[in-house]
């Protein structure tokens, strides 16, 4: 009995208390734990989600483009190499013009000095 | 007895190798078989390294033990140079230790092609001493790049869901970077008219290489050494390789491999390029600073236990190289403490995660709560070694991260207290992102993940778990209580490595203003930890 009236005094105490800004700001260790959770300890984790998705797919995809260089220089010259005698022949034509121009530069170089 | 002091570190590289073709040799060997015998040729070839140990010279800890070249293409000198001072001493004692805990650690957790796997276990040790043993920049470089092929093999054939993808992008990684430090080194070597022994080019090498030359060396060694280590923005194979490799494989790297990078930095990047070392150092201060903060962050966020561990060592490894480019005598055995300590807290937190998941097949945090009740043993050793990770006074982290911040706070050339501060501030979050999880995993309401077709293995750890443990945590002790046995040796060796930086001519200068700057190479280390109130 003893019991039961303490612990209906009590919770009528309480619910009365409740209401008082005071306690509830006691109860709540004066909201120092909400307090640091909002003002450290979350926004360091979304700096720490924001860098994990920078790690992600910043930095290795930086690094991993520059693994891409040298592919991209296949690439690019893969066309002359694909077999196609046109491509062949102007290569050809080419490198004969160049060394024709060249023989001639040495030439005329020679003839002036 | 002379003959063995005389082949000591042939035989110790050798001894690895031998027995793993010994072991393809034997035909029908069972598979429990094979284990045994790779643990006895590992536990050999560590017994061995102790009688090293109890032979090499700690009176003069600076100059090579064991010195013997074996010829190789003659007519171009290039030959294989063995020996070993106090530092690589250290390391080669650290990974024939860490070997066969490795496989003991293995035994159960690979099933399939079981042979092959402590094969590339074998070679990969072969491998690691190699570099630790090599005195001439060739063999350094040819150890250097086989340790690459066993662990290609190891992530690739014996990894996680995704591990072909890491095999791939580790080894295209590293590669790339380390054939630019070959061309270095290759350099290096000719402006010293082909010399390639390691201890004349630190004679020769500062003297023929122009400034601009050695920014140049510097950078090239840095490509291979930094990506190894693995220092910030070069890491991000690290996460990848370490969470995808087998157990095995991830204790081998985060114990052994990185240091590799950082060993190589210490030994041969800083002597042989002084000037660019010291020019370079705030910016590879910055850069291990950022990897510290950075990687740290990152740790919190991670959902999978062994991912947050590869981060973690990210951070780790950044205290080692801040503590490294302090160029004083704190730092830089504080750096080699690090090296030390990470192997074995690091090696034996990716051995936990492995108990974990060869129990429950998952890594991740959600699934997995108040794993003290029904696994107090191994929930002890999780959190033992979780805090030798975080740096609790005691235990070896500590010694190691202490220093470096130390010397990075003192050094008055080349870093500052702004470096250490905001180091530091890695300290906290590394506190936070381990006891997060430990405090979801370990402790709180118990939660277990449902497995299908039963684990084979008990509950809590077997035996031969605790044992693999054990050592380690002992290790891990001794070293937090004792660390002036292995810092004492370090102050000589580290003083010939920093003999030829720039700062040493102006030490007097300073000393009138600054008494403490005389501490800095000159104090024996016994009386530098006094002062440092270890």
């Amino acid at each position: 009995m003893d019991r039961a009236y303490g612990g209906g005094f009590y919770r009528q105490a309480c619910s009365r208390a409740n209401g008082v800004a005071t306690v509830r700001v006691l109860k709540n260790k004066y909201y120092v734990d909400e307090l640091y959770d909002a003002m450290i300890v979350r926004p360091l984790r979304v700096v720490g989600g924001i860098f994990y998705q920078v790690d992600r797919l910043v930095i290795d995809s930086l690094v991993m483009g520059l693994g891409f260089l040298p592919r991209a220089l296949g690439l690019a010259i893969q066309p002359s190499q694909r077999g196609a005698l046109q491509g062949y022949g102007i290569g050809m034509a080419i490198g004969l013009v160049s060394i024709v121009v060249l023989v001639l530069m040495a030439i005329a170089s020679g003839h002036n000095s | 007895m002379n003959w063995l002091l005389d082949l000591m570190l042939v035989l110790l590289v050798a001894m690895p190798l031998l027995s793993g073709v010994v072991l393809v040799l034997l035909p029908d060997l069972t598979k429990s078989m094979v284990r045994v015998f790779s643990l006895l040729a590992t536990l050999a070839t560590f017994v061995l390294s102790l009688i090293g140990a109890c032979f090499f010279d700690w009176s003069n800890p600076a100059a090579l033990s064991f010195v013997k070249s074996v010829e190789w293409v003659g007519a171009f000198g290039l030959q294989f140079g063995f020996g070993v001072n106090a530092i690589s001493m250290w390391l080669v004692l650290l990974t024939t230790f860490l070997m066969p805990l490795v496989v003991l650690g293995s035994f159960s957790a690979i099933q399939d092609r079981v042979k092959e796997f402590f094969l590339w276990l074998l070679i990969l040790e072969s491998a690691m001493l190699g570099v630790f043993v090599a005195t001439d920049i060739v063999f350094f470089h040819i150890c250097f790049e086989f340790t690459l092929i066993p662990l290609y093999f190891l992530i690739g054939i014996y990894g996680s869901s995704q591990r072909l993808k890491a095999a791939r992008v580790f080894f295209l990684y590293t590669f790339t970077g380390s054939m630019l430090t070959f061309a270095g080194l290759l350099y290096v070597a000719w402006r010293c008219d082909w010399v390639f022994s390691i201890a004349t080019l630190y004679e020769l090498a500062p003297q023929r290489l122009s400034e601009i030359e050695q920014a140049w060396v510097m950078g090239a060694m840095l490509a291979g050494f930094a990506v190894k280590v693995p220092l910030f923005p070069l890491h991000t194979w690290l996460p990848l390789a370490h969470t995808e490799a087998p157990t095995a494989g991830s204790v081998i790297l985060a114990g052994v491999l990185l240091k590799l990078g950082t060993y190589a930095l210490l030994q041969l990047a800083i002597p042989i390029a002084p000037i660019a070392a010291d020019q370079f150092a705030p910016i590879i201060g910055l850069l291990a600073v950022v990897g510290i903060l950075y990687a740290a962050l990152i740790c919190w966020v991670q959902k999978d236990i062994k991912k947050l561990i590869a981060y973690s060592s990210v951070s780790h490894l950044g205290f080692c190289v801040l503590g490294m480019f302090a160029f004083n005598a704190e730092g830089m055995a504080g750096s080699v403490m690090y090296m030390i300590n990470h192997g074995l807290s690091t090696g034996a937190l990716f051995l936990c995660v492995g108990m974990i998941y060869e129990r429950f097949h998952t890594r991740q945090m959600s699934q997995m709560q108040g794993l003290a009740q029904i696994m107090p043993v191994w929930s002890f050793f999780m959190v033992f070694f979780c805090l030798a990770s975080v740096g609790l006074p005691g235990l070896n982290g500590f010694v190691g991260e202490f220093l470096t911040l130390l010397g990075a706070f003192r050094a008055k050339y080349v870093l500052g207290p702004p470096y250490a501060v905001m180091a530091g501030f890695g300290l906290i979050f590394a506190a936070i992102y381990i006891l997060f999880m430990v405090g979801k995993v370990v402790f709180g309401p118990l939660k277990v993940p449902r497995v299908e077709n039963g684990h084979c293995l008990s509950r809590d750890l077997n035996l031969r778990e605790i044992v693999t443990l054990t050592p380690l945590a002992a290790g891990c002790l001794w070293l937090g209580l004792q660390p002036s046995f292995i810092l004492d040796t370090l102050t000589e060796p580290l003083e010939k490595i920093v003999e030829h930086l720039p700062q040493r001519t102006a030490v007097a200068h300073y000393t009138v203003d600054y008494p403490r700057i005389e501490v800095r190479m000159h104090m024996p280390m016994a009386q530098a930890t006094k002062h440092a109130g270890l």
